[in-house]
């Protein structure tokens, strides 16, 4: 949405392509904040910013690009404050910041824990003023490419069952993350990795695929995230003796240390015994009554729902959970991709600016501030072409693709090879790894993809096919798992969100590059790259504690 | 936020043991449904309790003051406890719903939030009055079932209501918010169903029961009451009700009134409305003739004829 | 836990009517009506269709109607509603099936776009560097809203929607009110126009959006609107008028004067709105019931109208 109001702004003819209406989107579920040196409340600047984000990439993030981010963050929560955004604010009227894992000082923006929602209703109040064109509840399946360009993409009508070309200059897929390639996960459930998939698909590299982040404060029960604006206002962690274990792991920054670093205490405890049930506590009660229902009063509520324990009087039980995928399609810093007129931003999107591991208040900062960037770069690319041409052949295709599925029968439910892929991840590929559990993994990942080809659907209506959707999903979820495992057991170096038991050190001669993976074909390994070196600009990699 | 709900502690007032309570009959009962009014007086009378009007106090701000002023209706009604407690009186009893839900809307205000209760006593204080904070608000239908008991009622029916299909109609503000009533589940109650059933009557169950009557907005646009009065009552009808029985003369009112107009797009439904004291005393046996049936718009004669409860022209 | 589905199927595009389904499920005790339908679709039938997607309360998908009740599926869980070991599940009411718990969601969102639902600032961006300053305070009036997750459990509640579609809504005019109250708006009382327009005043006081999933609160949303409309100027229509004449007589004589009610609504000279509450009166008249012409103040009246003049309290 941000991409579509800057290009709106810029007078350009948009539309978005989204299978949910855009206030459904998970963006809606980022709690805590949104990172930015404005130093309403202790002197920041965009360098520490920098700083901070390299840290805690483990060095793997570019650094051109971080400081491009950090640069632009305080103008564009400007634009969102002018745009009518309800940040929290200070006594003295300026917008309130928050302390957040792995940052120097308080820079998180924030909207008491609703700050991605108050975010994501700003930016559909812009497409309603612009009136911005929505094709809601279009699942795209395919991107259009004409003589080496991107020329839009083929989408499913959920309402009506028909495939319908939409003929773009320039497509930016803003699509989101991948949670549900694990078993838990934060994420809900359209987080299917449905662009990157696509992207790759359609010849586009997947990069740093293997880091994936493990939030440290998911619930037992259902996987929800409870935020880490929590330990943000001061919340501890606990494990079943009561003790603040983290102290043991980041002398310094404690719980607020960054999340690779938080949820390897959390696991390791929980492995050496001093969990409960799989589970270490997050305590808010010292908090007092009246800062949680004012700060964080979602967080409170999810836990109640879920658990039926109010965290103003009770510990709730949590444990790490996959998050965020710090891969995915491979970017220049200006969100542009390999093929002309094709462009990614935000989780679907790899940069890289999170590197090994992202800060917590980074993720809605990179979708405002490369949604904008690379509509901006769209916008003027677009000026500098002539009339694309319509893929008739890609429409054809998948038309007669999406029939085929249809109209298989006697293979495998789409739920059950879900269900493979999900155990192959979280099984062998989860926040330890090692290379005889990555090469199980791999293995059970090819037979799920074997069974992928067969899956199929028990609604073959025409109305809203959901049916139909979640096996198309369980398709791209399949595309991107392969390239996580696969990297992760390539990459012989622990580093960020990869922890190697077999090798735990950093290798920093070896792996300061990024991991490319080009798709082969629907039924075989994807090939790796390594020609993309890490961009260095100010920092040398250095050793990293918290 | 989800709110927590705690079924608050039935505390037996000092009213319901010396069986004298603080009454405040609203402005309805004393303005168009006098019958209210009468048939509650009797059917005290009849259950041996004593309601002792506070003829001094104001209207309860009838849930249209908050659109002007968002504290008034507080300060207003801080006034009318402070007149029971003055009496003695820890009960105040009320026999309309939007009554009910306004004036424990503003207990609950008061009693919760000190500064809000030091802002009313500074009012009050300007003409020497002061509200302790003693009062509990409830409706008459809850005095019936927890201090008479279904029981005891039942076994005082003279005039059992004989096997009556009858639509009990809650309407809103007895029931909700649950936050301020949550005297019972405001989304299954059956309280008008358990009093039905032991005065002999059938209770019908139907959709509309918990559905608004649109009082509050007849005057704001042409049909809009009529067509939420028809939509609840051709439930009601389609499911066999013969009458309805309400807690609330404003949904009396509406139901009562409204149904002629509402039959062009609902259908005839011709249901007539009981008030909640009306059908108790006639089934303890008050003389019918007494409890001004024949105000009604809808007669109630030809129900009440047909089982045998009254003749004809008492309504 | 075992538990029965008891589902409305429905494909607007092939059935004419719509049909039960039973599906029978062994699920933990913990879960959702959401998680059950997942189980039921991903290990029963496929073709159970309903919409989700954050299964947390924030992204507003699967509002729908379970054993009478309507809210969040995804905060639903199945063993406080189950009756007998059953859950039926209906799509919201209010809105016009598609297939299953799916409904066409376009007349809900209609309201939003009416109301201009984006900042109109007095000022551009040019005007300022950095954030404009808003008071903690300020913004807090906001916040309630903030929250509002657009999941139109409360449009799908309101009994005033299902009877007059052109009523904005709770949802809608939460919405409003969140513009109006903010202080960087510039557009504040053609936004009290365009919602009373939109029929703010039919809001029938009725709370069944009480059940916000939320803690918006619509009902209390509606009130705080009410009044500002009023502030801002929005007073000549039945809405405010009744309002307004209410707080009249209460300051008058201590109640409620219905005579005086009817005739300040309508309006005094309004001819035409009088004829048409006259079938009503007349068939009230003719069996007695009519209120008394003169209402004599209750005792201590006085107290009451220090209450008002105290408080300032609009009157008509």
């Amino acid at each position: 949405m941000r991409a579509a109001v800057e290009a709106a702004e810029h007078g350009a003819d948009v539309a978005i392509v989204s299978k949910l209406h855009p206030v459904r989107s998970h963006s809606g579920a980022a709690q805590g904040g949104i990172n930015a040196a404005l130093g309403n409340r202790e002197e920041d600047t965009p360098a520490n910013h920098a700083f901070d984000t390299v840290k805690g990439s483990d060095y793997l993030g570019d650094q051109d690009a971080i400081e491009a981010m950090a640069e632009d963050a305080p103008r564009q929560i400007v634009w969102l404050e002018h745009r009518g955004c309800i940040f929290s604010r200070l006594p003295d009227g300026r917008i309130a910041q928050r302390p957040f894992g792995g940052a120097g000082m308080p820079r998180t923006c924030y909207s008491a824990d609703v700050t991605g929602l108050v975010i994501l209703h700003t930016l559909w109040e812009q497409l309603e003023r612009f009136g911005v064109k929505v094709y809601e509840e279009f699942f795209a399946t395919a991107l259009c490419v004409e003589d080496g360009v991107g020329t839009g993409v083929v989408a499913y009508n959920m309402r009506t069952g028909d495939l319908d070309l939409i003929n773009a200059k320039a497509t930016i897929f803003a699509t989101g993350g991948l949670g549900r390639v694990y078993r838990k996960t934060t994420n809900g459930y359209a987080s299917t990795g449905d662009g990157m998939a696509i992207a790759y698909r359609a010849g586009i590299p997947l990069m740093d695929m293997e880091f994936v982040q493990f939030h440290p404060t998911s619930l037992k029960e259902n996987g929800v995230l409870l935020s880490e604006a929590a330990r943000g206002e001061g919340a501890y962690l606990l494990n079943k003796d009561g003790e603040r274990f983290m102290f043991k792991y980041a002398p310094n920054k404690g719980e607020l240390a960054s999340r690779d670093v938080v949820s390897r205490a959390e696991w390791t405890e929980i492995l050496e015994g001093r969990g409960v049930d799989g589970c270490v506590f997050l305590d808010l009660r010292h908090l007092g009554r009246e800062k949680i229902l004012e700060r964080l009063p979602q967080i409170r509520e999810l836990a109640l729902d879920a658990t039926g324990k109010d965290a103003i009087d009770t510990p709730i039980p949590i444990l790490p959970g996959m998050h965020y995928a710090m891969g995915g399609i491979e970017t220049d810093k200006f969100g542009a991709t390999r093929i002309p007129g094709v462009y990614a931003a935000g989780e679907a999107a790899c940069v890289s600016v999170h590197g090994a591991n992202r800060l917590g208040g980074n993720s809605l900062l990179e979708t405002i501030v490369f949604g904008a960037r690379s509509a901006n770069h769209a916008v003027n690319y677009v000026k500098s072409v002539g009339e694309v041409r319509p893929s008739e052949r890609t429409l054809k295709n998948e038309r007669e693709r999406i029939a085929g599925i249809l109209a298989r029968s006697g293979g495998a439910r789409h739920s059950l090879v879900r269900k493979m892929i999900n155990d192959a991840m979280s099984d062998h590929a989860f926040i330890f790894r090692h290379d005889a559990e990555l090469r199980k993994g791999l293995d059970a990942l090819r037979q799920a993809r074997e069974a992928a080809l067969t899956m199929t659907t028990m609604d073959k209506s025409r109305t809203f096919n959901t049916d139909l959707v979640t096996l198309l999903e369980t398709e791209f979820l399949m595309e991107v798992a392969q390239p996580i495992i696969l990297g992760a057991l390539n990459r012989t170096e622990s580093r960020g969100a990869q922890a190697r038991t077999d090798f735990p050190e950093r290798k920093d001669d070896e792996w300061l590059k990024h991991t490319l993976m080009h798709r082969t074909g629907p039924n075989s390994d994807p090939t790796p790259d390594y020609s993309r070196n890490v961009i260095m600009t100010n920092w040398e990699p250095t050793v990293r504690t918290y | 936020m989800a709110i927590v709900m705690e079924a608050p502690a039935k505390r037996r007032t000092k009213s319901a043991e010396t069986k004298r309570y603080g009454f405040f009959p609203g402005c309805v009962a004393k303005e168009s449904c006098t019958e209210l009014l009468h048939s509650t007086l009797l059917l005290a009378e009849k259950l041996g309790i004593e309601l002792v009007e506070l003829t001094a106090a104001s209207c309860c701000g009838a849930s249209v003051l908050n659109d002007v002023n968002r504290d008034v209706a507080r300060v207003l009604n801080a006034r009318t406890y402070a007149q029971a407690e003055a009496l003695g009186l820890d009960d105040v009893i009320t026999i309309c719903s939007t009554c009910t839900g306004h004036m424990r809307a503003a207990n609950k205000e008061l009693l919760e939030d000190e500064t809000r209760m030091r802002h009313a006593n500074g009012i009050l204080g300007k003409f020497g009055a002061k509200y302790q904070g003693n009062v509990t608000v409830r409706h008459l239908l809850w005095l019936l079932i927890d201090d008479i008991g279904l029981d005891k009622l039942s076994a005082m029916v003279v005039n059992p209501l004989n096997g009556m299909k009858i639509a009990p109609f809650y309407g809103c503000h007895i029931i909700r918010p649950e936050s301020v009533n949550g005297w019972e589940s405001a989304r299954n109650p059956h309280s008008l169903e358990d009093l039905i059933t032991a005065l002999g009557g059938e209770p019908i169950d139907y959709a509309g029961k918990t559905r608004c009557c649109g009082f509050h907005v007849q005057l704001e646009k042409d049909g809009i009451a009529a067509n939420m009065v028809g939509q609840n009552m051709r439930m009601a009808k389609d499911k066999g009700a013969e009458a309805v029985l309400t807690p609330c003369p404003l949904c009396h009112l509406a139901l009562d009134g409204y149904q002629a107009d509402s039959a062009a797009r609902w259908g005839r439904t011709d249901l007539p409305t009981f008030h909640l004291p009306q059908l108790v005393a006639l089934a303890l046996g008050v003389d019918p003739g007494a409890l001004g049936m024949k105000r009604h718009v809808i007669s109630p004669g030809t129900v009440l004829q047909s089982r045998d409860l009254a003749p004809m022209h008492v309504a | 836990m075992q538990v029965t589905l008891d589902l409305f199927r429905y494909d607007e595009n092939v059935d004419t009517e719509p049909r039960r389904q039973d599906v029978s499920l062994d699920i933990p005790e913990g879960f959702t009506v959401l998680d059950a339908l997942e189980q039921a679709k991903a290990e029963c039938d496929g073709s159970i269709t309903f919409r989700r997607s954050c299964r947390s309360a924030i992204c507003g998908s699967c509002s729908m109607n379970m054993e009478g009740v309507t809210g969040l599926a995804c905060k639903t869980p199945v063993k406080n509603i189950a009756k007998n070991g059953r859950v039926k599940v209906d799509p919201m009411p209010n809105f016009e099936p598609m297939k299953d718990m799916v409904v066409h969601m376009d007349p809900f969102w209609e309201k939003y776009s009416r109301l201009k639902p984006f900042l109109q600032p007095a000022d551009k961006d040019s005007d300022h560097e950095r954030e404009r300053r808003v008071s903690p305070e300020d913004m807090k009036k906001l916040v309630a809203v903030a929250n509002c997750i657009m999941c139109a459990t409360c449009y799908a509640l309101c009994p005033v929607v299902s009877v007059d579609p052109a009523f904005a809504g709770p949802a809608a005019i939460s919405y409003a009110y969140r513009f109006i109250e903010d202080v960087r708006d510039s557009k504040r009382a053609e936004r009290a126009a365009q919602i009373s327009d939109d029929y703010l005043w039919l809001c029938a006081h009725c709370y069944a959006c009480s059940y916000c999933p939320k803690g918006v609160e619509p009902h209390d949303r509606i009130i705080d609107t009410k009044r500002a409309t009023i502030e801002l100027g929005q007073t000549n229509a039945p809405g405010p008028r009744h309002a307004l004449v209410v707080s009249k007589t209460i300051k008058q004589s201590g109640m409620l004067n219905e005579n005086e009610v009817i005739i300040g609504t309508v309006g005094r000279f309004n001819f035409k709105g009088i004829l048409k509450v006259m079938p009503l009166g007349l068939r009230m008249a003719s069996r007695g019931k009519i209120p008394p012409l003169f209402l004599k103040p209750v005792p201590k009246v006085d107290e009451i109208r220090t209450i008002f003049n105290e408080m300032e309290v609009p009157v008509s």
